[in-house]
């Protein structure tokens, strides 16, 4: 059945080719790949972990800027009341927050609530060696309607506040603490998830911060009617 | 010597059609998966255009839109949309404590409000009937109706069956909105029952909102039952 034709006396270069590769022992191949593999993997560094870019530092009044959103840090407050957010601390806590402008950067509205991920993972707060980050969070409000967990609109500002908890002795106004900002990396579901969220937070700037005290983030709600001759209708 | 070159033949021609097989089927692979609806075509919600002024129905939502006004400030009884309901500037001057942030308390200087007056109603029950979904598309932005008036809007409304509920949805939109007349002609309001909107009823409305009115200040009031006449 194998009835080849008579080979030439010279072969052909392709030929030659062949015949050569088919004498390699296939364990040389393996072996030569592997090599090639941990060779190109030694080129860029083996199995160190990858050097993560270092966090920049800024100034009060610089504006921290992402693809998700742009964030401008002014003050870092400490509360002892946080009841125009109808919010109850337990006893023996008090409310440390850092307020900013923020304007939401994307192209859809952003939630920004503790209980929601996204915009609650940009900031995180540094005490000591211990740092507050979204799962501390007690609320994202905003504190000139006031409101609750309010809905960022594309390119609008708002000013708000990110709330943790703490021990009513572990700070005092004058200390300097440091608040970190993440950049987020855009996801877009497939198969079996639908919509997109913003995830992965990695530490991009951090911002030093010296805490104040503060009655309330809001003054007093205002009287109905109080000023009815400003109205034009 | 015969019988060799006709096997020879045989084979090559086998070899040619397993060829030609193969290219049609990859081609044909290629089409499908070219072709193949994506999943945010298959799970696409059922459109339903309406002009401004026209009634719009779908499978358990019906809406008219009436107007569409462009305003500076948002009022109502108890907040304003430059200075939350907080106080005015000069309130906030006297808080000894909040005066360090008066520039965060003055509001979102910058932002402009887009009124919708429309009523809407459900169609074959009330159950979850609310309106889930309110939102302004201009350009690649979408904009949701703001929570941030103390009134009752459209959003927070219960719908009813054959009797619309009439109100206002109001969208915080940057200031420089009608800088870019070509986008902001072509806006379109998206109203659904669910704030995911797919696989349901969605009515369209498109928008010119380099024609709607401009107004200073403009003062809301709590979404009603029934039609104003």
């Amino acid at each position: 059945m194998t009835a080849h034709p008579p080979a030439p006396a010279r072969k052909r270069p392709a030929q030659w080719t062949r015949a050569a590769i088919d004498r390699v022992p296939t364990k040389w191949l393996i072996t030569a790949a592997t090599g090639v593999f941990l060779i190109a993997t030694a080129a860029f560094g083996g199995l160190a972990t990858a050097a993560t870019p270092p966090a920049t530092t800024m100034r009060v009044g610089e504006t921290f800027t992402s693809p998700q959103l742009s964030l401008t840090a002014s003050k870092l407050v400490l509360l002892d009341s946080l009841d125009e957010f109808f919010i109850t601390l337990e006893p023996g806590e008090r409310a440390v927050a850092v307020l900013a402008e923020v304007t939401n950067a994307w192209t859809e509205p952003q939630l920004a609530a503790a209980g929601s991920v996204g915009v609650r993972d940009v900031v995180a707060l540094r005490i000591g060696d211990r740092t507050l980050g979204s799962d501390e969070m007690v609320a994202i409000v905003r504190t000139d309607d006031p409101q609750l967990s309010p809905t960022l609109q594309p390119g609008v500002a708002a000013p708000l506040a990110f709330i943790w908890a703490v021990p009513a002795h572990a700070l005092r106004a004058g200390d300097e603490l440091t608040a970190e900002f993440f950049t987020q990396r855009l996801y877009t579901g497939k198969v079996t998830v639908s919509g997109q969220w913003w995830d992965d937070p990695a530490l991009t700037a951090t911002m030093p911060l010296r805490a104040e005290e503060r009655a309330a983030l809001s003054p007093a709600p205002r009287p109905p009617d109080a000023d009815e001759s400003e109205r034009t209708r | 010597m015969n019988a060799a070159s006709t096997r020879t033949r045989t084979r090559t021609r086998a070899r040619a059609v397993t060829a030609a097989g193969l290219a049609v089927l990859l081609l044909a692979a290629g089409v499908v998966a070219a072709t193949t609806p994506t999943a945010a075509e298959w799970e696409q919600p059922f459109v339903v255009h309406a002009a401004i002024g026209e009634q719009a129905q779908g499978r358990n939502i019906v809406a008219t839109v009436r107007d569409v006004a462009i305003a500076e400030r948002l009022v109502d009884a108890r907040w304003r949309s430059d200075s939350g309901g907080g106080s005015d500037s000069d309130r906030a001057r006297a808080t000894a404590s909040a005066d360090d942030t008066a520039a965060l308390r003055a509001g979102t200087p910058g932002s402009t409000w887009v009124i919708v007056d429309a009523s809407v109603a459900a169609v074959h029950t009330e159950v979850g009937a609310i309106l889930g979904r309110a939102a302004l598309i201009v350009g690649e932005r979408t904009y949701v109706a703001s929570n941030r008036p103390a009134v009752f809007t459209l959003t927070d409304a219960a719908l009813s069956i054959e009797i619309p509920t009439r109100g206002t949805l109001v969208f915080e939109l940057p200031g420089d909105l009608l800088a870019d007349p070509a986008t902001a002609s072509t806006a379109r309001l998206e109203l659904a029952m669910h704030a995911d909107p797919r696989l349901d009823s969605m009515l369209v409305i498109p928008i010119d909102l380099t024609k709607a009115a401009l107004l200073d200040e403009v003062q809301l009031e709590d979404a009603q039952w029934g039609e104003r006449r």
